[in-house]
């Protein structure tokens, strides 16, 4: 690998191109892993990735490769920053495209974000936050609650 | 357009569990997408259009999982009833082995392990880890098996409508963790740390309520150090029913868990108490005791009307403890020896001695004989004339024994080398024992390959410890070694005498209703080899049957003798010999070879076979002694005129002697032992003994008569007076008894002069 700043071209399903420095790209594992394989010299094509995602992802990327050097706290508080920015459908498709381009600390942000999102939540709650319709009767409702209650309750 | 992306082939085969998973999802992921997306494009417009708070519900099961593993496990059966969909996730491995890897990463390199408490799937893995880190929580470190040991545990106690016995469960858990590696002691700890932890996390219910009870109530059942359960589980156990579940108790129930724990607990309370007086221990102790108070008070209405059975077991119990207050303990002093004390110790030891101290009068030197024993022998580079072999019938040298004997030798050689149940039954054997049956009239008989060991393991192959013999006191010294190794209860009768074993027999049977129970029998020999005298065996046989005992006979000395043609006692008496449960016999008397038999029906003999030591573990009789038997009863058979001459014999002798000075003859007058008693004892039977032996040792010097007095050995315990002992044989010519009678009046009179006198 000649150089750092070798420049890696990707473009996104609209049709966007984006430069990314490599550094910065192999954040990703599946770019990373088309670059060892020497598939990565023309541009990368990414499907059902629009170039807003895109562009999100490889802030994210960029802070993260400049943040290296950071302190650990530091880079948290920006993680947190930057998902607390991002709206439950966007949210949703950063976490394809993170699935997607392997970036897994991105991918644990944004399953965090949701997760955070869940938590506290009465069933009802979360299907009215997600738009999610109820399939259930009542009664099929109590006994899958009764068949997953963790009985293992402790004090902390 | 599409890339899927590559990853190495190398890198496959190197990936972790983790990762090959993951790769599965994330290609099966990919090619969903790719349809998806192709579906996508066809109505992007319409996509665009819906709602966007949908968009979340729309994930792929990975990250669904994905997100679902960052959510608080208490919260899991909440998400579970958002949807159908979400809820089979649940159903699934995959999100459980997701949870695995992301909060118990450790876990995922653990291996199987042996033992009876399974793994399971990822769901109860991840349920073990969870109460390992958070529940039963050690040191930091996560156990998996610890975990898989308390839902084990759990279950048993709350899912089972009746749970195995709490040693079953403590075993199995100890076992497993021994099987993982644990030492003792851990497994140990280990395992109670468990107990505790369950029995604290039990629901509180009615099933709950019922399994403390039944642990409470179980036995204390004794097992060695790991298995044993722990004293701090046991109180738990206690604390919990009569704290947690003390409303639970109704009358009947409180005093029934009272009385039955009450010593379990005294007990437990004790050894609480000397292992570690831990505060809430105590108070449990407190708490139940004045429970276990106000429960009798209250029931007690009136004095003599109503009190209840348990406050007499209390006011026994009570009277019992003050009892042993009472009693005053030994105490060994607890100083330990000082070094002069061991070593004065140690030198005053002396061991016992192995064998008794050997006197002057047991160092005897018996006569060597230096020819056959035949009725004229040579003794000192002398012919005597010989009345010590018991060559009853004077077969010692018969020709036709001798070449049934060379033949045998050239046919089979010396030994048999093996016991007859281990090849070493040759034909001669069954041939013999079928001759000797046949001879007595008996179903069948069993050969023994030595003469005294026929008794003593014939009468411990049926006579069992607990069984009851009743056994003429003379008897010989192999009959008592067999009664001896029978361990059966043995009661003496006086020697030959009737009334006093009637007496005997009726004294077993009134007095012992028991005895109806318990294999009972008489053993008498049917001429006593320390006597001469003869069983009178028509009464014996008319007590047996009154009584209902079985009757042991030893033939020993009657065999060839004693009948028309030589069958014994049971011809002598004219009783058949079916009468006789057992019969045994020497082979070394009257038949003038070696070995033994016994007789009897096929029942007893068969049950020999496998059951008589003697006969199991013994090489079997040298066939040639086998064809000397069948040769010897053959001239028997053939010369009937031997028995007569031999009867001959005895009265001669018996008449000879019967004017003896100093001496009677105490044997029966048909007895072909001829029994010289001294007609006025010295008054000890050392002094006895050295009359006698003076008077044989003059005899065969000075008259070349050979006759031998009943010397016993130290470990024969029959109590008869000693005398000189004469067996006579068919053999002796008339000179040859006159002679003995003749040199023996001679010799007594010598001898006994002094003794006569006074």
């Amino acid at each position: 690998m000649a150089s750092t700043l070798k420049k890696i071209i990707l473009k996104s399903c609209d049709g966007k191109i984006l430069e990314v420095e490599e550094a910065v790209a192999v954040q990703s594992q599946m770019i990373k892993n088309m670059i060892e394989d020497d598939c990565a010299n023309e541009e990368i094509p990414l499907p059902d990735i629009t170039g807003e995602i895109l562009s999100m992802i490889i802030e994210y990327c960029k802070m993260h490769v400049d943040g290296e050097n950071n302190s650990n706290n530091e880079l948290i508080a920006r993680d947190a920053d930057f998902i607390t920015r991002v709206d439950l459908n966007t949210l949703y498709y950063l976490i394809v495209a993170a699935n997607f381009l392997n970036v897994k600390s991105l991918l644990d942000l944004t399953c965090q974000r949701v997760a955070d999102i869940i938590k506290g939540k009465s069933p009802e709650e979360i299907r009215l936050t997600f738009n999610i319709k109820n399939d259930f009767t009542p009664e099929e409702e109590e006994e899958i609650r009764k068949k997953n209650a963790w009985a293992f309750d402790y004090k902390d | 357009m599409y890339r899927v992306p590559k990853i190495k082939v190398v890198e496959v085969l190197t990936l972790s569990p983790l990762q090959s998973f993951n790769l599965c999802n994330y290609l099966a992921e990919d090619l969903k997408n790719n349809k998806s997306r192709i579906v996508m494009s066809d109505n992007r417009d319409n996509d665009t259009l819906t709602s966007v708070d949908n968009s979340i519900g729309r994930l792929p099961d990975h990250l669904l999982i994905e997100i679902f593993i960052r959510v608080p496990v208490s919260e899991w059966a909440q998400i579970s009833c958002v949807k159908k969909h979400w809820a089979s996730l649940f159903l699934g491995e995959s999100l459980w082995h997701a949870a695995i890897m992301r909060t118990f990463p450790s876990a995922s390199q653990a291996k199987r392990w042996p033992g009876p408490i399974p793994r399971g799937l990822s769901k109860r893995r991840f349920a073990a880890l969870y109460v390992s880190k958070h529940i039963v929580a050690l040191d930091d470190e996560i156990d998996e098996i610890v975990g898989h040991t308390y839902l084990f545990l759990k279950e048993q106690l709350e899912l089972s409508t009746l749970p195995p016995p709490s040693g079953i469960l403590h075993g199995t858990i100890i076992d497993q963790f021994i099987s993982c590696g644990k030492s003792r002691e851990v497994a140990h700890e280990l395992a109670s740390q468990i107990w505790l932890a369950v029995l604290d996390n039990l629901e509180e219910n009615w099933h709950t309520f019922l399994v403390l009870k039944r642990l409470a109530l179980e036995e204390d059942v004794f097992l060695p150090f790991p298995y044993s359960r722990s004293i701090k589980v046991q109180w738990r156990v206690f604390e919990k029913l009569f704290l947690d579940f003390r409303d639970c108790f109704d009358h009947a129930d409180f005093y029934d868990q009272e009385v039955c724990t009450l010593p379990v607990s005294a007990s437990v309370a004790l050894r609480v108490a000397m292992e570690s007086v831990a505060l809430n221990f105590v108070n449990a102790t407190l708490n139940w005791v004045t429970l276990a108070l106000d429960a009798p008070a209250a029931r007690a209405v009136v004095f003599g009307v109503h009190i209840s059975g348990h406050l007499f077991v209390e006011v026994l119990l009570l009277v019992v403890i003050l009892f042993l207050l009472s009693q005053k303990s030994y105490k060994p002093p607890k100083r330990p020896l000082t070094k002069k004390e061991i070593d004065e110790l140690c030198d005053e030891w002396v061991p016992e001695s192995l064998i008794p101290p050997i006197t002057e009068e047991m160092q005897s030197e018996p006569p060597v004989l230096e020819s056959a024993a035949g009725p004229h022998a040579i003794v000192n580079g002398k012919e005597v004339v010989n009345f010590a072999s018991a060559n009853y019938l004077g077969l010692i040298g018969h020709e036709k024994l001798l070449d049934s004997c060379t033949s045998a030798l050239e046919k089979y050689g010396v030994g048999s080398c093996g016991p007859r149940q281990f090849y070493g039954t040759i034909d001669v054997h069954l041939d013999c024992e079928a001759r000797i049956a046949n001879f007595l009239g008996t179903t069948d008989s069993i050969l023994y390959s030595y003469g005294l060991s026929t008794m003593f393991s014939a009468i411990p192959c049926f006579c069992k410890k607990g069984d009851i013999i009743v056994v003429d006191e003379g008897v010989h010294w192999g009959i008592q070694n067999g009664l001896y190794l029978s361990r059966s209860t043995i009661v003496y009768f006086k020697h030959n005498d009737m009334e006093s074993l009637e007496k005997t027999l009726e004294k077993i049977t009134a007095k012992n209703q028991r005895a109806k129970k318990l294999r009972r029998y008489i053993v008498v020999e049917a001429v006593y080899q320390n006597s001469g005298q003869i069983a009178p065996l028509d009464k014996i046989i008319k007590l047996k049957e009154k009584y209902r005992f079985r009757v042991l006979l030893d033939e020993s000395n009657s065999i060839g003798v004693l009948g028309h043609t030589g069958r014994g006692l049971t011809e002598y008496c004219r009783v058949p010999i079916e009468k006789i449960d057992i019969v045994t016999a020497s082979l070394g008397h009257a038949l003038a070879t070696e070995g033994g038999f016994c007789t009897g029906s096929a029942r007893v003999v068969d049950h020999q076979r496998l059951s008589s030591s003697g006969y199991v573990f013994s090489a079997s009789l040298p066939p040639y002694l086998a064809s000397a038997a069948i040769t010897a009863i053959d001239v028997l058979e053939q010369n009937p005129d031997l028995t007569s001459k031999l009867k001959e014999n005895i009265a001669i002798l018996w008449k000879g002697l019967s004017d003896v000075q100093g001496l009677s003859v105490a044997s029966n007058p048909e007895s072909p032992i001829v029994f010289l008693q001294l007609k006025k004892s010295t008054g000890s039977t050392k002094g006895d003994l050295q009359l006698l032996e003076d008077l044989a040792n003059r005899a065969l010097e000075e008259e070349s008569v050979f006759v031998v007095v009943s010397r016993r050995s130290t470990l024969d315990k029959c109590p008869l007076p000693v005398g000189i002992r004469m067996f006579v044989s068919a053999a002796h010519s008339e000179s040859d008894l006159l002679k003995a009678c003749i040199s023996l009046k001679k010799v007594a009179a010598v001898v006994l002069k002094d003794h006569i006198r006074p």
